[in-house]
Parts: C-alpha cells; sequence; structure tokens
C-alpha cells in the first residue's frame, strides 16, 4: 500500500513548472507594486506590505487567468494519469481512489501554492510595514479590491490565514468532485469539457456576467475578495464549505467497491434521491429569497407551513408535497423492492411475518428520524446562509420555540409512520404497483380545503398551519389514535395471511 | 393487420371491471364535487358551475387517472409474459403498436367524457331541473374569465369541445409516456408514477419561480390562474412530446434486447 505513495513520475514532470509560475508571479507582483505606488501618490495616501501581499493573492486576473486553468490542468493531468487497474485493484474501492488522487493532487500543487504564498510575502521588501490595514486599502474604487476587507476584518494577517484556508478548501472539493466525476464516467473527453467549460465560464462570469452569477464559478472562491463581493460575508462560506467538502466525502462512502460496475446502477439508484434533495434545496433557497425580510424560523414556518381546511396556497401545498410525500414516494421505491421484489424469500427466512415486518421497519423508524433532524437543520442553514441573517425570532405563528419543536419532531414523526403504515398496507393487499400512485393522490387530495374540515383527517396534519387553531397535544393524539388503529389492521392482515 | 389486431384489443379492452372504472372516472368525481360546490358557492352562469366542478379535484388526481384507464390490463400481460407468446400469431411491433393507440384512446376518450359530460350537464340539463339557485347578475358583477374562455364567443359547444379535446390530447401523452416506460424500465412502480411525477414537480417548479402560468396544471386546468395567451399552454405540452420523443428512441435502441 504505502509504495504507491512514493514519489511519482507526474510530481517529477511538474517540478519545472513552480520555477516558471514563481517568475510568472513575481513579476505580476512588480506590476501590482507600482500600481499601488502609484495610486497612493495620486491619491496622497498612505500605503503598507498588506496592500501589496493581499492584492497578489486576491487579483482576479491572476486567479482567474493563471491560477485556475493551471489547477485544472494539474488536476486533470493528476485524474488522468493515476487511473488504472492496478491501482484501482490495489486500492480497492472508488472512494480509496479518489482520496489517492487527492492525495497526489496535493503534493503536485503544494509547492505551487507554497511559492505563491511566499511571493506574496516576500514581495513586500521595500515597501513600508505594519500590522494593520493602511489607509489605501480602506477606500471605495480606484481599483482597490480590499475595501470591503479592511471594513470587515481587525486585522489584515486574518484575512490571509482565512485566504490560504479557503483557497485549500475549493480546490480539494473541485479536484474530489472531478475525480468523482472522472471515476463515474471514465471518460477523459468528459473531464477536458468540464474543466474547459470551468475555466470560459470563470472568464465570462468575470467579465460580463453580474457579480451573483459569478458564484456558481470555482473561480471566485479562491479570492476572499471576490467572496465579499458576491456574498456580503464570509464565515457563513467558511461553513459552508466545509460541510459540503465533509458531505461529498460522506457521499463517496457509498460509491461501492470496485467489482460493482458503479457506472449506471449507482447513478440510477441514486437518481431519486439527488433529484429529490435538489428540489428540496431549490425550493428553500427559492423561498428564502423571496421572503427574506422574515426571520430565519419565520421562513422555515413558511417552507414547512403545509396547509389546513382554512390556509391554503398552492405553493406551500406543492412545498409540502414535494417535501413529505417525495420522502414517502422514496419509501414507496423501497417498498416495491422490499415487498414485490423479495419479499417471498425474505419471510421465508425470516419465517414470521412481525419479525420480517421489525426487520425493516426499525430500519425506516431511524430514516424518519434522520430525515426530520436533516430536514431541519438543513432548512436552517440554508436559510441563514441565503438571507445572511441570525434572527430566530418567531413572529408568524402565536406559539413557543418548545410547541413548534414537538409539533415538528413528535407529529412529523406520526404522521410519517402513519403515511408508511398505510402505505404498506395498500402495497401488501394489492400487488398492483399502481394503487401506490393512486394512494398518494388521494393523500392530496385530502389536503384540500373544504375536506379536512375538522382535522380529524390525518394527512398533513404535521404542517405548521394547524397550530394557527389547534394545539400540537391534541394533533398528537389524534395521530397516536390512527397509528394504533392503523397497525391493528396490520395485526389483522398478518394473522388472517396464508401468504407465508 | 394493425386494423384487425386494434379490433382484437379493443375487445379485450372492454370488461366488465373496466367499464365500472370508466364509469366510477366520469361519472362519480364530477358528481361529487358538485354537491360539495351545490349549497356552498354563488354562481350567476351556468359556465362557472361547469368550471367549478372540474377544478381542484380533479386536476389533482389528472395523472393518477390516465395510468388507471387501461394500463394496468397492459402491464398484467407484460408481467405475466403473455406478450412473448403471441408472438407466433402476431408481428410484435403491430402488437405493441395496436396496444399503444389502444390505451391513447381509450384514455384519451374516457378523460375527454370526464370534461365534456359534466359541462353538457351543467349548461343543458341542470338549469332545467333548477338543481343550482343562480344570483341575478347586476352591473357589478364580474364573471371570472380563465384561459380557454376566448373560444367562448364561438359558442358554447365549440368551447367544451376543444376544451375536452385538449384536456384528451393531455391525457393520450401522459397515458403514453407512462406506456413507453413499462416497456423501458423493469420497475412497473417507476413506470406508472412517471406521469404522475412529472405533473407535480413541475407545478412545485412553476409555482415557486412564480410562473403558474406554465405550470402542467394550470396550462390543464387553468381554472385557478387569471387568463392567460393561448399559446402559453403549449409550453409544457410540448416539453413533454419531447421527452416522449426520447423515451422513444432510447425504446428504439433497447428494442433488440428485450422481450
Amino acid at each position: 500500500m504505502k509504495s504507491i505513495f512514493r514519489k511519482h513520475h507526474i510530481e517529477k514532470s511538474f517540478s519545472y513548472i513552480w520555477l516558471i509560475i514563481g517568475i510568472v508571479i513575481f513579476f505580476y507582483g512588480l506590476f501590482l507594486k507600482k500600481n499601488i505606488v502609484s495610486s497612493a501618490q495620486h491619491l496622497g495616501l498612505t500605503f503598507n506590505n498588506w496592500d501589496i501581499t493581499l492584492r497578489l493573492m486576491n487579483d482576479m486576473y491572476l486567479i482567474i487567468y493563471f491560477i485556475t486553468p493551471l489547477t485544472l490542468f494539474i488536476s486533470a493531468k493528476v485524474i488522468l494519469e493515476s487511473f488504472n487497474q492496478q491501482i484501482l485493484i490495489r486500492l480497492g474501492s472508488y472512494k480509496n481512489w479518489i482520496y489517492y488522487s487527492l492525495f497526489r493532487f496535493w503534493t503536485v500543487f503544494f509547492p505551487l501554492l507554497f511559492v505563491w504564498v511566499l511571493l506574496s510575502v516576500f514581495i513586500i521588501i521595500g515597501f513600508p510595514q505594519s500590522w494593520e490595514w493602511s489607509s489605501l486599502s480602506a477606500i471605495d474604487g480606484y481599483g482597490n479590491p480590499l475595501f470591503q476587507l479592511a471594513e470587515n476584518f481587525r486585522f489584515p494577517l486574518i484575512v490571509l490565514l482565512e485566504q490560504i484556508l479557503l483557497i485549500i478548501l475549493a480546490i480539494s472539493f473541485m479536484h474530489i468532485v472531478l475525480s468523482a466525476i472522472y471515476a463515474l464516467t471514465k471518460k477523459s473527453m468528459f473531464l477536458i469539457v468540464i474543466n474547459i467549460s470551468v475555466f470560459l465560464g470563470g472568464i465570462i462570469s468575470f467579465k460580463m456576467l453580474p457579480p451573483k452569477l459569478s458564484a456558481l464559478f470555482p473561480s471566485t472562491y479562491l479570492s476572499i475578495a471576490k467572496i465579499f463581493n458576491v456574498y456580503g460575508s464570509v464565515n457563513l462560506l467558511f461553513i459552508f464549505f466545509l460541510i459540503i467538502v465533509l458531505a461529498s466525502i460522506l457521499m463517496l462512502i457509498n460509491t461501492g467497491k470496485i467489482k460493482k460496475n458503479i457506472n449506471k446502477d449507482s447513478i440510477l439508484r441514486n437518481l431519486p434521491l439527488v433529484i429529490y434533495l435538489v428540489l428540496c434545496l431549490t425550493g428553500l433557497i427559492v423561498t428564502s429569497y423571496s421572503y427574506s425580510n422574515l426571520s430565519v424560523w419565520d421562513i422555515c414556518l413558511v417552507f414547512l407551513g403545509g396547509v389546513s381546511a382554512d390556509n391554503f396556497s398552492y405553493v406551500s401545498f406543492f412545498s409540502y408535497s414535494i417535501v413529505y410525500f417525495g420522502f414517502i414516494y422514496l419509501i414507496q421505491l423501497f417498498f416495491s423492492k422490499e415487498i414485490d421484489q423479495i419479499g417471498y424469500y425474505k419471510i421465508i427466512r425470516y419465517r414470521s411475518l412481525y419479525k420480517w415486518f421489525w426487520s425493516w421497519m426499525k430500519v425506516l423508524i431511524f430514516k424518519i428520524i434522520l430525515f426530520l433532524s436533516l430536514l431541519i437543520v438543513l432548512t436552517l442553514v440554508t436559510v441563514v446562509i441565503v438571507t445572511g441573517k441570525f434572527n430566530f425570532q418567531i413572529t408568524l405563528i402565536p406559539t413557543t420555540l418548545f410547541e413548534i419543536l414537538y409539533h415538528y419532531f413528535i407529529n412529523g414523526f406520526l404522521q410519517i409512520s402513519f403515511y408508511v403504515l398505510i402505505l404498506f398496507i395498500v402495497t401488501w393487499v394489492s400487488k398492483e404497483s399502481i394503487h401506490g400512485v393512486v394512494l398518494l393522490s388521494i393523500f392530496m387530495v385530502l389536503m384540500f380545503p373544504g375536506i379536512n374540515f375538522t382535522g380529524l383527517i390525518p394527512v398533513g396534519l404535521n404542517s405548521f398551519v394547524y397550530l394557527f387553531n389547534s394545539s400540537p397535544f391534541f394533533l398528537t393524539n389524534i395521530l397516536l389514535i390512527m397509528n394504533l388503529l392503523v397497525c391493528s389492521i396490520i395485526y389483522y392482515l398478518f394473522k388472517k395471511s396464508l401468504k407465508i | 393487420m394493425l386494423a384487425t389486431q386494434l379490433l382484437v384489443e379493443f375487445k379485450k379492452a372492454f370488461t366488465f371491471k373496466n367499464l365500472i372504472t370508466w364509469m366510477g372516472i366520469i361519472l362519480l368525481l364530477p358528481l361529487v364535487k358538485f354537491f360539495v360546490i351545490k349549497g356552498t358557492y354563488q354562481f350567476f352562469k351556468p359556465i362557472e358551475v361547469f368550471q367549478e366542478t372540474i377544478t381542484t379535484y380533479i386536476p389533482l388526481l389528472f395523472p393518477a387517472l390516465v395510468i388507471m384507464v387501461y394500463l394496468p390490463l397492459f402491464w398484467q400481460e407484460k408481467r405475466n409474459d403473455f406478450i412473448t407468446y403471441t408472438r407466433t400469431r402476431v408481428p410484435f411491433h403491430i402488437y405493441l403498436i395496436s396496444k399503444a393507440l389502444t390505451n391513447a384512446y381509450l384514455t384519451a376518450s374516457v378523460i375527454f367524457l370526464l370534461i365534456f359530460v359534466p359541462f353538457i350537464f351543467s349548461i343543458y340539463i341542470e338549469p332545467h331541473i333548477g338543481i343550482i339557485d343562480y344570483t341575478t347578475m347586476d352591473n357589478h358583477t364580474v364573471i371570472p374569465e380563465f384561459t380557454f374562455s376566448q373560444l367562448l364567443p364561438y359558442g358554447n359547444i365549440v368551447y367544451a369541445l376543444i376544451y375536452s379535446l385538449w384536456v384528451a390530447l393531455n391525457a393520450a401523452l401522459y397515458t403514453t409516456i407512462a406506456f413507453m416506460l413499462l416497456l423501458v424500465i423493469n420497475n412497473s412502480f417507476v413506470a406508472f408514477s412517471a406521469p404522475f411525477l412529472f405533473y407535480h414537480i413541475f407545478n412545485f417548479i412553476t409555482g415557486i419561480f412564480g410562473i403558474p402560468q406554465y405550470s402542467p396544471l394550470s396550462t390543464i386546468f387553468p381554472f385557478n390562474i387569471v387568463k392567460q395567451p393561448l399559446w402559453t399552454v403549449g409550453i409544457p405540452f410540448l416539453f413533454l412530446v419531447m421527452i416522449l420523443v426520447i423515451i422513444f428512441v432510447f425504446f428504439i435502441k433497447k428494442r433488440e434486447r428485450m422481450l
């Protein structure tokens, strides 16, 4: 295992490049230095070492036309050259290969980053030195990219450290994504096309598109000044990046063993989940944008608000349907495999219907709890990132945070498990897969105004709008009774069933 | 060859169970909604009764209804490998084409009647029976207009025919997509739910982006938004036609390996 981490010919082929990059950055730094001196003299302001250091690290021309293509080139070269069957077999899985290629990438890229940072620090020779911001970096305009940074950070040294961390995170993330794409498709043309479009997209977004859209291109994330320009803050983005990197690493754990053909199978298997997540996120982001004047919890209440007999709007109805019935649909996909396809074999193995039922029901219960926790965390984090606010007051519904959380978790759990149990009954009784679709439609119809007057039909009872005129504990009682009823029906069905 | 096969398929489709299902779809759903709105709404003209009858429940059930008409029958044939044994007496492609045509035609007819029968009832029959008390109109009364109201000046029956045909055409498209997917995908639940998913996901997306005039729901049943130009209804339809073509090409490529 250790030997494949030895020095590789890729590193050797790159060893001369950091000399060239050093020369380029050095001369560009001299050019920037001249600019700073002339504009400071022109305005009559003082300047110091941080002006040149941070400008050299944040200069968008340098990043877009030099650093980005270089990074993409190194990334593609490392991926294409380190991907072969021998290494894959020794590493055992695609996940390990991605870690391996990340390691390889950093052995090549680290000297370049080192040269960049080192030159940015050493080019200060001849400039007045200080630990504070100069008056030149505090002015708005005149081609000064550091204005917002000087406004928000006390010491420029922190900016430099955060920037280095940001570059490491952003570039690692980019390489992980690229190598995952290559591991899935194994098409070098595809990888090259993506790289070229990322590069060109960076140029186009820099020159032509409004700053909001340049958030889509990775070159933005190499410059902390540009991020301030786009987002107006940076600390949240750090968390965001950390989450994405961690999530992508965690996701990769599921990419499977090497013997499996992960090309189409794993993509198709995860496609419903991916579509579901994309839909939820789109809904969340758009809702947070359009209600950005509300507080964080209020946006949550709007997005997961749902509908009741008195409060109805198509948008919240469809949001509820996508979030909760989308989840039920994913469970239904699981059922269609668990019951229709391998049900009989598993029942024979478990010998008792109850044991079989419990064997997957406990997994589903765990999944429901996980789903609810992740949903609320995802919602809060997304809303905070999009609106950039930390205002956690609840103003829309006259209730307490405890009641909201109680309603969300307890009633949400009971409601979803009611859906799941009903779904199981339908799938168990009728072997027609069409009835699952009909059932979901009926659920949706039952949520329409004019039907569920009394709130006794247990559909959509975990909507937040029910908190307007009923207590969450009352809803818990209804849901508990209905769940018990459904459980006894299942008990009866199993008792009667001669299927075993 | 195709004509005889079509005749055979038609005969096979008219089972007692199917007829009951179809009658249930055509009569029961509008009837339930009609009695729900009877006492609670205020009406000025019969056309409003019709529009209110077919709103809310029927649009939501639409993607489920279109797959209920004929597809379960076809799915049973495929699941039980019945199709393999028909190859000795009828060419494979003729068999599939006749199935697809029967499916599209029957679904479209049932959905057509689902719209057309309530129209005839509420415009021509109900005023004579007098179940609904119409409020007399004064100068301030505004009858809301919806997409397709552009056709009303040409006569009630033209409106009814063209609108019902439009819904029927959509139904045929949705059910054909499910039919093609049943051929291509092994998991029948995914195939059956594809029109349902498309319908509701696009309603959601157009809803949150604030362009409900292009949502599948509001282009097929445009009674929840204000009047739009007629061309807007074509956008999701054309998109679906494109999807159908893509699935068809996929099917052609896969055909050698299947069945």
